[in-house]
């Protein structure tokens, strides 16, 4: 709204009328992207991160770290230029500025100035290689494609959107209480999911064979479409770590949204994938009762809650412990998707 | 490392003391010139059966048990101080001789740690602790308080792994989880803000890598000192006893031959067919075609057949028989008859003159015209098959043997081979040529011996 227009007192607000005179269009522009990094681009905020305090003046400030971090340009007509590196703040803005990158990428640390890494390669003693990199996890929205029906692809609606809270949550839980991180960073990643930057000392320092490590702990889901039980969980008790995030995310997201939204038991097609993994005689009564009444009468309560009941009953009445074990594994199905958890560590 | 226990244990009035040293540095001992390489030799005969056991593909507990088994039966002493000097001495000693490749190098590191690791988890929990503590780990203990804390949660862990309560006397760590991923990815440990809690059975992972690390650097170090001045200030004392040592054969020597004493020049032929290894079987063949063999074949073959029997009298005509008909009878009594009487009357322990093991043959390094060392080696695959096939080994064993060549296991190539063709396992393993002979003439008698009743 103009001034005008606010100090006039409109009681109708008239937003996107046709009587505007600077009519945004939709979609990228170039041109927008030039205003976006002139005016709204973080570039002193973004260098006193990457700087992680050696910006400063105290005593223990390494001056040589920001400059030993690479950038990478993707610029329009996808040329792609590695081993950008900056000194100072004004320098990253104006090369951004000067550049206008489509999409940047924040490469490693490495052992020494990437623009200087000619003259160390010569050296035969491998001495330019990365020596600090963020913990950073990717999760797309596309992992959950065999649990979500509502949308495919890079479609994202909010019915599905809970499966990436629920991956959130378990994860960022972990990192902080498990694992002991603290500077997290949550970040949509502009399409169809999330990423998430570890950014504490530790983190970065993190080997390889760590990270891969920490993925693994994550990990509960192998395999695709082609095998049958995927999910691995020896043993009826569970690793605290499963055992908090069913009880703390899990259980709550899936009774009260994911069943409803994503219609879990409402057809035969759906209700199979998770009669396919209970006992076969518990899921024979089931899908005997199901296929019968194709229409509940009691339509007053959400059909796949009402089955649930059902199937949760059933197990009961077998082994308690079944209950709760075949439960976890349902959740953890979901979950599981997060082990699409690619790390970045770009090495040379 | 911080230490959570979850029972105060009594003290007692016995010192433990581990046996089992972690070689940081060389002992400041005086050792006689011959126990340098005894020493040596018997910590060797250790780590070699580990070796074979692994390139066998044993199971890992039996591999355990056998590198016990061959510790007990070569590094014993009467005392139990002298143990430990011998231990600390031959490890020092096999440095310097493993040091100086990068092959030698990391096979070095590979069985060494494969020995620590079984000594290590045979050793009491009191003095795996006391080791644990030497490992020099800058972890701070905490109070029992803390264990109480978390216990139901290492219950927890423990039972999710299959595992059912945690023993009573359950001792756990508190490392950081950077320390120990490999737990950390098979989720087989609790983690709490950083750290991991790790029971005692876990821990010997731990202990393994840095012993590894360690000693891995230590070789390197070894290696200089070793190229910049101790190979030129012991070049006349323990420099060739080093370079010697690491390819030193361990068993029997094969010099005098004791049973099949009796083998004479019209037998060898069919011995040859029957009881010949693919390597002598080969120079034999060679011998009867070209009517010559190069140096190195004569030294092969000929020390070979003394091993085997062949008296110096029925050698002479042997070489004789076929030479003759190349280079004349005068050229061949001036020139090859001396050497020939020179193996058989050379007494002593010059292993120069002992017939060769397997060990020495691989190493050897055939040129144009030459037809000694090991033919699963040096032949090419289609050569290898046509001379298996020749031995009458099935087509189906024959690709054993040739996947165990390209894998460079010759000796168990030629064990297989032994196998095929007599019909009968050979446990042992061959590696030493006369081995193969007086096994091979064991089978053959015993199927006669039977056969003529």
């Amino acid at each position: 709204m103009t001034k005008d227009e606010v100090e006039n007192g409109r009681d109708d607000m008239l937003i996107d009328g046709p009587e505007q005179a600077n009519a945004v269009p939709d979609g990228f522009n170039a041109n927008y992207l030039r205003i976006y990094y002139g005016k709204l681009f973080p570039h002193a905020d973004i260098f006193k991160w990457m700087s992680y305090g050696n910006d400063g003046k105290h005593p223990a400030c390494d001056k040589s770290y920001i400059g030993r971090r690479e950038f990478s340009f993707t610029l329009e007509n996808d040329i792609y230029i590695r081993f950008q590196s900056f000194n100072s703040a004004s320098e990253l803005e104006n090369s951004i500025k000067e550049k206008c990158p489509f999409k940047i990428d924040i490469g490693p640390v490495y052992s020494v100035d990437p623009a200087k890494r000619h003259a160390y390669a010569q050296s035969g003693d491998n001495v330019f290689t990365p020596v600090e990199r963020e913990l950073v996890f990717d999760i797309d929205i596309t992992d959950y494609d065999d649990v979500r029906y509502c949308c495919t692809g890079a479609d994202v609606c909010l019915e599905c959107w809970p499966l990436m809270t629920i991956a959130i949550k378990v994860i960022d839980t972990a990192l902080r209480d498990d694992f002991g991180f603290n500077h997290i960073l949550w970040v949509y990643s502009g399409r169809r999911g999330v990423h998430c930057w570890v950014c504490d000392g530790k983190a970065r320092r993190l080997t390889n064979e760590q990270r891969a490590a920490i993925a693994d702990y994550f990990r509960v889901y192998q395999g695709n479409e082609n095998s049958n039980k995927k999910i691995s969980l020896p043993g009826h008790v569970l690793h605290p770590f499963l055992a908090r995030s069913y009880t703390e995310v899990l259980k709550g997201f899936f009774e009260a949204k994911l069943l409803s939204n994503q219609n879990l038991l409402s057809s035969e097609e759906r209700y199979e994938k998770i009669l396919e993994m209970i006992p076969d005689a518990v899921a024979a009564e089931l899908r005997g009762r199901w296929q019968e009444k194709k229409r509940s009468s009691m339509l007053k309560n959400d059909i796949n809650v009402v089955r649930w009941e059902q199937l949760k009953h059933a197990l009961q009445s077998g082994k308690q412990r079944h209950k709760d074990y075949e439960d976890v594994l349902k959740r953890l199905s979901f979950l599981s998707r997060t082990l699409g958890l690619i790390w970045r560590f770009r090495s040379t | 490392m911080q230490v959570v226990r979850c029972h105060r244990i009594s003290s007692s009035n016995d010192v433990v003391v581990s046996t089992l040293p972690l070689y940081r540095s060389a002992p400041p001992l005086e050792v006689r010139l011959e126990d340098f390489e005894l020493f040596a030799v018997d910590r060797l005969r250790v780590l070699k059966g580990i070796s074979d056991g692994l390139s066998r593909g044993k199971k890992p507990e039996e591999i355990a048990k056998l590198a016990m088994d061959l510790w007990k039966a070569n590094m014993r002493y009467p005392q139990a101080t002298e143990d430990v000097n011998k231990d600390n001495i031959s490890h020092f000693v096999l440095r310097l001789v493993y040091c100086r490749t990068e092959e030698l190098r990391k096979w070095f590191l590979s069985m060494e740690t494969a020995l620590f690791r079984y000594r290590f988890h045979s050793e009491s929990s009191e003095a795996q602790r006391a080791l644990m503590s030497e490992f020099n780990l800058p972890y701070k203990a905490v109070s029992n308080a803390e264990f109480e804390s978390v216990k139901d949660k290492l219950v927890q862990v423990a039972r999710s792994m299959g595992q059912t309560l945690l023993p009573a006397d359950a001792i756990f760590y508190k490392v950081p989880f950077e320390e120990v991923s490999e737990l950390v990815a098979g989720r087989r440990v609790f983690i709490h803000k950083g750290h991991a809690y790790v029971a005692m059975n876990q821990v010997v992972s731990i202990v393994v890598t840095q012993f590894r690390s360690h000693l891995s650097k230590a070789l390197i170090l070894t290696n200089r000192k070793w190229t910049s001045t101790i190979r030129e200030q012991e070049k006349d004392r323990l420099t060739p006893i080093v370079e010697a040592l690491c390819t030193s054969y361990l068993g029997p020597d094969y010099s005098q031959p004791k049973e099949f004493a009796e083998i004479s020049i019209k037998d060898i032929d069919q011995i040859a067919k029957t009881s010949f290894p693919l390597c002598m079987r080969h120079l034999f063949e060679k011998v009867r075609e070209d009517h010559h063999l190069k140096h190195g074949g004569r030294m092969q073959l000929g020390l070979f057949l003394k091993g085997v029997g062949l008296k110096v009298d029925d050698a002479l005509a042997f070489w004789k028989a076929e030479f003759a008909q190349k280079v004349g009878a005068e050229r061949f009594d001036k020139e090859y008859a001396y050497n020939i009487r020179h193996n058989y009357g050379r007494e002593g322990k010059r292993t120069d003159y002992t017939p060769y093991s397997c060990q020495k043959v691989i190493l050897s390094t055939p040129g144009v015209g030459d037809h000694h060392g090991c033919p699963y080696r040096h032949f090419s695959e289609e050569n290898l098959r046509a001379a298996l096939a020749r031995m009458g080994v099935g087509s189906r064993i024959v690709e054993d043997v040739i996947d165990k060549a390209r894998n460079r296991h010759y000796q168990l190539a030629c064990t297989l081979t032994f196998e095929a063709v007599h019909g009968s396992s050979c446990d042992a393993g061959i590696n030493h040529p006369n081995q193969y002979f007086i096994e091979s003439q064991k089978i053959l008698q015993s199927k006669n011996g039977s056969m003529a009743q």
